[in-house]
């Protein structure tokens, strides 16, 4: 099957008053319909300048500085504003961590819901509104007219969130962006968010880009993983298989310093040090400093995407013996 | 011996206008606790946003009155007893979420350290300094960090030198609130290492408190478990993680996404609460699997096992 999103080599910069910020570096990854793929790593990563980037988004002083990304075989990195913005919200939707300052706090949830149906799909009036009341209803919340009616500040969390997605719903994307959806929930309410989404992945065929920092939320809800280290995708494999045995050091680390239940008061290994600034980042290999397997080779040379195995791709100069790609 | 911290039927009460124009109605932030921290204990307090453990944690430092009820800290009130007011500082200390907030940004980390030091002039100057140093070697910070402002520090970095600063005047008791959860998980590791060698080493009580279990059940002795400004259950950390009896810590154990996919974790979650329960009903009643007529009245915490407390009728 011929991939939804692919990234070809998708680099992205920030022009800043020490240099140049390369907050994306190198990215390829295909994602096909119907696949949840989950992009895991701390802050600052280039994991959401990736996706804003997909969208052609990214705020100024920042830009795509190389690289390609396809939409359904169109290239995204060639269209025009406009072209983007019919994209936009139509056929690729984005859901963002907090749904509170993504909604318009003096505007009646309705009247937001509807925007993209009248604006997108050439709805009228008396259309969108039966068609958000569907929408409402699909993304499980009760009571949908007085919903509709509801400004943001009177909803709950997680009724924002379902509106959120409704929203994103609306126009029948293929690609959904969903940036820390459940960041800011409870976790017994981003587990209903969790399951809405999966399923929507399941029934519809809607392939996800989802973006998080927790390993559990990533574990039961994607299919393929990208781990992205200091604006590098350092490691991509199927979720089953990362987590049976990571590939990458750095993800060894992130694994081996996640508390789990029922590990009572036994000492963590964290990932030594921290994250390098973008704009004094180390030669070679970003994660040499930090790198328990740190060797020479590494200093000096990036290291390419290798393939040790089928499916799995690790940008590690343990992995050479594999065969380069 | 009396306990190091403890709660007595301890309520806090906030008056909320809905409205411009509608009277103010009570919402009861913290509706009767009891709870005693044993000293060289560390007690982790979990539940969800809005249950009331922040303002508990308030209450336990003193920056919040309850409306009722007693804290007790070595057995002296601490909104009673003269001599607790002046000795405060030494025998509590809070450690907060964000640390970008809660360190001034004009003053380099040594002052901010070495402030409470000064202000109570312990020392000499010279002694004051050597003090500073130690406390930062022991959260890990070497002595070049010493002249640096928090805006030069990594979130990793500046919730250390929060921790040590809480540390400057050798507290008994250091409340932690959410104190990891603004942390990438990679520095989340160091931080919690960190607090676990300060309590080997210093012999600490700790108040810890955060919705992350894996967190709380990583540090703590003992686990309260809160529901709608009340304990709903507090056992050993290991019995609570591994026989769960109250429905809500269920529920919330059975939420968290396990970070291994072979784990397949059943699907369904437990419902938000739409509708409150009524006047003297169990708080859960509206999302709980279980409620029966029987939770129209709320149950008293009962001792199911020795050292695990439930409330519910059902556990």
């Amino acid at each position: 099957m011929d991939p939804l999103l692919r990234l070809q080599d998708f680099s992205a910069a920030f022009d800043t008053a020490r240099g140049l910020a390369p907050a994306v570096d190198g990215v390829s990854f295909d994602l096909a319909p119907g696949e949840v793929f989950g992009l895991v790593g701390e802050s600052g990563c280039g994991k959401t300048v990736l996706s804003l980037g997909i969208l052609g988004l990214i705020p100024r002083p920042g830009r795509i500085s190389g690289g390609r990304a396809f939409f359904g075989g169109r290239e995204l990195t060639a269209m025009s504003q406009e072209e983007l913005r019919a994209l936009r919200g139509a056929e690729i939707a984005m859901i963002f961590q907090e749904p509170m300052t993504a909604l318009n706090p003096v505007m009646r949830v309705g009247v937001q819901l509807a925007e993209p149906l009248l604006l997108h799909k050439g709805l009228d009036k008396r259309q969108a509104e039966a068609r958000c009341l569907e929408l409402l209803e699909q993304v499980g919340l009760p009571g949908p007219r007085a919903v509709l009616r509801a400004y943001p500040h009177e909803l709950s969390g997680g009724m924002r969130q379902r509106v959120m997605i409704a929203m994103a719903l609306g126009c029948g994307p293929r690609l959904l962006i969903a940036d820390e959806p459940t960041t800011a929930l409870d976790v017994t309410i981003q587990k209903q968010i969790l399951e809405l989404l999966s399923g929507l992945a399941a029934e519809r065929g809607l392939a996800m880009l989802f973006i998080t920092h927790n390993l559990g939320v990533v574990a039961q809800t994607c299919h393929r993983v990208g781990v992205m280290y200091a604006g590098r995708l350092v490691e991509v494999s199927p979720v089953e298989a990362l987590f049976a045995k990571a590939l990458h050091p750095y993800t060894q680390g992130l694994m081996a310093s996640l508390p789990r239940l029922g590990s009572r008061h036994e000492r963590l290994t964290p990932v030594a040090g921290t994250v390098p600034p973008l704009t004094a980042l180390p030669s070679g290999c970003h994660f040499h400093p930090r790198c328990p397997f740190v060797m020479d080779r590494c200093r000096r040379e990036i290291p390419p995407v290798f393939r040790p195995e089928p499916g799995r791709e690790a940008r590690c100069w343990l992995h050479a013996e594999g065969g380069r790609a | 011996m009396s306990a190091c911290l403890e709660f007595r039927d301890v309520r806090k009460t906030y008056f909320v206008r809905r409205g411009a124009f509608s009277r103010a109605v009570p919402v009861h932030a913290v509706a009767g606790v009891d709870l005693a921290v044993a000293h060289g204990e560390t007690v982790g307090l979990v539940g969800e946003s809005g249950c009331g453990k922040s303002t508990l944690a308030r209450m336990a430092v003193r920056l919040d009155a309850p409306t009722s009820g007693q804290v007790l800290m070595d057995g002296m009130d601490l909104w009673r007893t003269e001599e607790v007011t002046d000795r405060l500082p030494e025998l509590v200390q809070m450690v907060f979420q964000d640390p970008f907030s809660s360190l001034d940004p004009r003053m380099t980390v040594a002052q901010s350290v070495g402030e409470a030091l000064d202000a109570r002039k312990v020392g000499d100057k010279a002694s004051r300094r050597a003090r500073v140093a130690e406390l930062l070697d022991m959260v890990g910070l070497s002595p070049e960090h010493a002249g640096r402002y928090p805006h030069q520090f990594s979130g990793g970095q500046r919730q250390r030198a929060a921790i040590a600063r809480a540390l400057a005047l050798n507290p008994r008791l250091v409340v932690c609130d959410e104190p990891v959860s603004a942390l990438d998980v990679s520095i989340q590791a160091q931080v919690i290492n960190i607090f676990q060698d300060l309590k080997e080493r210093l012999g600490l009580t700790y108040l810890f408190i955060s919705h992350d279990l894996a967190v709380v059940s990583h540090l703590s002795d003992r686990v309260a478990v809160m529901y709608a400004g009340r304990l709903v259950e507090l056992a050993p950390a290991a019995a609570l993680y591994d026989a769960p009896l109250h429905p809500y810590t269920r529920m919330l154990l059975a939420a968290i996404p396990v970070p291994d996919p072979a784990v397949r974790q059943e699907r369904g979650a437990a419902p938000e609460a739409r509708e409150s329960a009524g006047e003297g009903a169990c708080p859960l009643v509206p999302r709980c699997p279980l409620a029966g007529p029987d939770c129209a009245q709320e149950p008293p915490m009962r001792e199911a096992a020795p050292g695990h407390l439930v409330r519910c009728h059902r556990a």
